[in-house]
């Protein structure tokens, strides 16, 4: 036991040295004197071959106490005194390289959805949805494909065993909303379609398309085309131009392709828009009086216009990504490009 | 559609170079996709759209040019000498099935001499990529590619009792195709038939029995129109297709019928020689008959939103072949050709107005309503849900909706699974009934990261009737379920739910490891759940060590209510902390401490779990569990023994609870 008392006078003893220190040598001359290469704790240490074995642990605690105390006190005494000497012990490295918290990623095409969808947002149209397992009448009739119409030969739809088939096409959401509300309408429809197309590198069975839908007492063809001007050049920048081709889709007329000036070469042309200096982006059109009659709107009341667009087209465009597989494949070395 | 350049040349007076024209026809709505130069000529490959099969020949394409232009067509007059006896006299046309053909016509020329074709029509066949066969073969295949019309020559001494009949083929009936095919025909497919048996599936293909060989002397020549489903159906359920029923299925022009037979047998003179016998058998000659369609200028710009004077519009009109039948201040009322059969409403001529005007013309100037767009709780909480995630650390992931039959086996399936008949992948032939799986898909493409975070927000299906589609979100995380839970505790709070959010531990987990799965609820709904996916589950992706998942129903976490932020007042008396480690045997969990801790504790405001130790110090069959308490009264701060109280209180509460818990 004695020993025990004997490591608690010595902390008091150099607790008293360490406050007395005045000036920074003092304090130096107290640190050796204690807890240097020869100092009394080191001294102390040496004698633990007196202790008795059940008492070692309790001893080898005290010093160990002890000689942390001390340092301690050591180091507030000499931040008091203020450092007069270079530094010794530890010091800052600031060159050190940061610590890496990585942040995760919204999936490369959500990015570009939200950023069409957002863009529409802010010229007033609402997000709608609709469902993946759709029926024929959704998915064709009401758009003015009836059975067997050549239109249905360009595009297959995947069948279902419960009946139902998996949309080959956002413009369901056209009929799904007209459906359920009057207009006006303005309507944003982000979503994935499927068709049975075989896998490269531009193809894939499903993917993401941009359904956009107006409807109300006076749109114009020339409403659609400021509409699109507006979202192109806020989607591709302020110096895009946009390009409006006769096209057919059977839920509109009259329908068009729309071209954007290329993005990589501003329509001077490169090897992505095959030096024509355009880019077909998307296709769009006045809604076809027939489709407004499938849904019990009155066309002679009603005009609007509908468009639709491919996300991963715009997502390989925009990001350059060259293999459409990359986007289900979710490589991280992929995601944390983007 | 392959153009030849140089014919369309023939056809309307060009001064535009092949590019040029290229792009006229392409801002047309006639899209040539590509130009090939062969030999001196070159080929437009254009895609033509549906509604305008017109576009599949020559002389429709030079009409649209001529009317882009302003320029009138040249096309080569039709001129035949019937010289030959009736025609009646010669074969006899019997249609059964007016519904599937409602006009047939057949014409008989006797000695033609079977041979090469001269080299004008040779090399007017090869600039369109097509393979010359003989003469009168390559004439009807001229004409189609000409005036869109298929025609079909028959060996007119091979067909039994100089007959044809056009009738619905009986079951078990077979005929070979000129190709080869051996075609089993049945009551619902359309044949030309001899005498005795089918010698041509109508609009599809000829057959062998009656072709046009060298040894051919006399030939009858079909000039039929087939209707569209009638065609496309018989090609699709034989598997065969040609040029032909390429436009028949799209739709030709019924009243060109005599007109492109009429022109073949011209060039079959020509170039074969022979006799045309006199007169045409034509069972339906009213077929084909233009009609009449009124257009408002009032209508044309309310959809147009810009002003085209009638002048011009009439000027696009007869440009366009339509006969102007009746005009007015208000409206204009013309004959449509039949050759034009998309054009049968207001709305189509509107259209015409436009493309052949061109789109360029109409302003960008809006005038349409504005209003405020919403958002629908759906919407935002995904916006919600995207940023926590990401800011945690997890990448967004978007994977394939079908999934291998294995997958629903293995990690069970709530409803019945919904198969996809005619699937891509036919390794993945059904929609995924869990996301999880999917999860586990992308951690294996990822095996050589150390760190994988992962989340999707997606659909899984079930079917058997109650067809439903329910949005998930799930996430998995490498580094332990700790992990997964915190997310989606984070996301809750983030989303700023007014949920009780419970945990409960199933019986039997089918996907989790055994005392690692937790079913999620709010509000005792359960939602979904969380765990460690079995090992045979991760063996089965190919994945060493098993990392944690959750999935939740999307749209009941989305639907929460939400709690409106209101700025509650900051305490202000400090609070006091004290730190517990509690050594218990193993089998107790956290779950039973922290209740026994905060039942009626005053004055705590947290519990905070820090770690759990084993090892040295601590019992075999134990562990030391270390937790951090705060304690804080709102009236005046707390004391350092009134603190030590308060712990002991809880120490009390425990090792009373607890059979062989007590202090470390
Ligand atoms: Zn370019």
């Amino acid at each position: 036991m004695s020993l025990l008392v004997e490591i608690e006078k010595l902390l008091e003893e150099g607790k008293g040295a360490i406050k007395n220190a005045a000036s920074a040598e003092t304090l130096e001359n107290v640190r050796v004197a204690y807890l240097g290469r020869s100092g009394k704790i080191k001294e102390m240490m040496g004698r633990i071959r007196e202790v008795a074995n059940e008492e070692k642990k309790a001893f080898g605690q005290g010093m160990n106490d002890l000689k942390k105390s001390l340092e301690k006190l050591f180091d507030e005494q000499k931040n008091i005194l203020g450092s007069s000497k270079a530094k010794s012990g530890p010091q800052p490295d600031p060159t050190l390289p940061g610590q890496s918290q990585p942040r995760g990623s919204r999936h490369p095409l959500t990015q570009v959805t939200e950023h069409v969808v957002k863009v529409f947002e802010r010229l007033g149209f609402t997000i709608a949805d609709g469902p993946e397992m759709e029926d024929e009448f959704h998915n064709f009739v009401a758009l003015n494909i009836p059975d067997e119409h050549p239109a249905r030969e360009d595009q297959d739809t995947f069948g279902l065993d419960n009946g139902t088939i998996l949309r080959s096409q956002t413009s369901t959401v056209q009929i799904r909303t007209m459906e359920k509300i009057q207009p006006p309408v303005r309507v944003i429809a982000p979503g994935r379609v499927y068709r049975p197309d075989a896998v490269d590198a531009t193809h894939f069975y499903s993917f993401g398309q941009i359904e956009g839908l107006a409807v109300d007492t006076d749109i114009t063809f020339a409403d659609l085309k400021s509409v699109l001007g507006m979202f192109a050049r806020e989607m591709f920048g302020s110096d895009t131009k946009t390009r409006f081709r006769p096209s057919f889709f059977p839920f509109t007329e009259p329908s068009a392709e729309v071209d954007v000036t290329c993005i990589f070469c501003h329509g001077k042309g490169c090897r992505v828009c095959k030096q024509q200096g355009w880019i077909e982006i998307l296709g769009c059109g006045m809604v076809d009086p027939n489709v407004f009659k499938s849904v019990g709107y009155d066309p002679e009341a009603w005009t609007g216009f509908a468009f639709g667009m491919g996300v991963e087209r715009v997502a390989m465009l925009t990001l350059g990504v060259d293999d459409i597989r990359r986007f289900t494949e979710n490589d991280l070395r992929f995601l944390r490009q983007f | 559609m392959n153009l030849s350049y140089n014919w369309l040349k023939e056809l309307v007076d060009l001064d535009l170079k092949p590019q040029e024209l290229a792009d006229k026809l392409t801002h047309a709505g006639c899209a040539i996709e590509e130009i090939v130069q062969v030999g001196d000529d070159w080929q437009l490959v254009a895609e033509v759209t549906t509604n305008r099969p017109d576009w599949l020949c020559h002389w429709g394409a030079a009409h649209e040019i001529a009317a882009i232009l302003g320029k009138k067509t040249n096309l080569p007059e039709i001129k035949i000498n019937e010289t030959g006896p009736d025609v009646n006299s010669l074969a006899k046309v019997t249609n059964t099935a007016k519904d599937c053909c409602p006009r047939y016509t057949a014409r008989v020329i006797k000695g033609v001499t079977i041979k090469e074709s001269p080299e004008w029509l040779k090399k007017k066949l090869t600039a369109i990529g097509l393979r010359p066969i003989n003469n009168v073969v390559d004439v009807t295949n001229y004409v189609l590619m000409e005036m869109n019309q298929p025609l079909h020559s028959f060996d007119y001494d091979l067909l039994e009792g100089s007959q044809i009949n056009v009738r619905m083929a009986n079951n078990g009936e077979v005929m070979e195709a000129l190709d080869g095919t051996e075609c089993k025909l049945n009551e619902k497919m359309l044949v030309i038939a001899d005498g005795k048996k089918p010698v041509a599936i109508a609009g599809v293909m000829g057959g062998s029995s009656s072709e046009v060989t060298e040894k051919t002397k006399n030939i009858l020549l079909e000039s039929a129109y087939f209707e569209q489903k009638q065609v496309r159906r018989t090609s699709r359920a034989l598997k065969l297709a040609s040029d032909s029923s390429y436009r028949y299925e799209r739709g030709i022009d019924p009243g060109n019928l005599e007109r492109a037979s009429a022109r073949a047998c011209q060039l079959i003179l020509e170039v074969a020689g022979g006799e045309l016998a006199t007169g045409v058998i034509d069972d339906n000659p009213e077929l084909g008959t233009p009609w009449d369609v009124t257009m408002r200028y009032c209508r044309c710009e309310k959809i147009l939103g810009v002003r085209v004077e009638k002048d011009e519009i009439e000027k696009i009109f007869l440009g366009l072949g339509l006969q102007i039948l009746n005009k007015t201040d208000d409206e204009i009322t013309v004959k449509v050709p039949s050759f034009r059969q998309d054009l049968t409403r207001e709305i189509d001529l509107i259209e015409e107005v436009i493309r052949v005007a061109g789109y360029d013309r109409v302003p960008e100037t809006i005038t349409m309503r504005v209003g405020m767009s919403h958002k629908t709780k759906a919407e935002s909480a995904k916006d919600i849900v995207r940023e926590v995630l990401a800011g945690l650390g997890y990448f967004e992931c978007v994977t394939d909706t079908f999934v291998p039959e294995k997958w629903l086996e293995a990690f069970g399936c709530v409803g019945t699974p919904v198969r996809v008949l005619n699937p891509v992948n036919a390794k993945r032939p059904m929609l995924r009934t869990s996301m999880v799986p999917s999860l586990l898909e992308v951690a294996r493409i990822n095996r050589e990261e150390e760190d994988v975070r992962l989340f999707e927000i997606a659909r899984t299906y079930t079917g058997g009737g109650s067809n439903s589609e329910t949005m998930q979100l799930a996430i998995l995380d490498s580094r332990g379920l700790p992990f997964v839970r915190g997310a989606l505790e984070e996301v809750v709070k983030n989303l700023r739910a007014e949920v009780e959010l419970g945990y409960t531990e199933p019986e039997n987990p089918p996907v989790m490891q055994d005392g690692s799965a937790l079913l999620i609820s709010f509000n005792k709904d359960t939602v979904g759940c969380m765990g460690v996916v079995k090992d045979e589950q991760a063996k089965m992706h190919d994945l060493r060590l098993s990392p944690a998942v959750c999935q939740v129903d999307f749209g009941k976490l989305a639907e929460l209510p939400r709690l409106t932020k209101v700025y509650k007042p900051l305490p202000r008396f400090p609070a006091i902390g004290r730190d517990i480690a509690l050594v218990v045997p193993e089998e107790v969990k956290w779950s039973r401490i922290e209740e026994i801790v905060r039942k009626d504790s005053e004055n705590m405001e947290s519990v905070i779990f820090q770690s759990v130790y084993r090892g040295k110090g601590i019992d075999a069959g134990k562990k030391s569990v270390a937790f951090g308490m705060t304690f804080r009264m709102a009236d005046r701060s707390m004391t350092d023994d009134e603190g030590n109280k308060l712990r002991d209180d809880v120490v009390c509460r425990l090792t009373a609870a607890i059979s062989q818990a007590a202090l470390r």
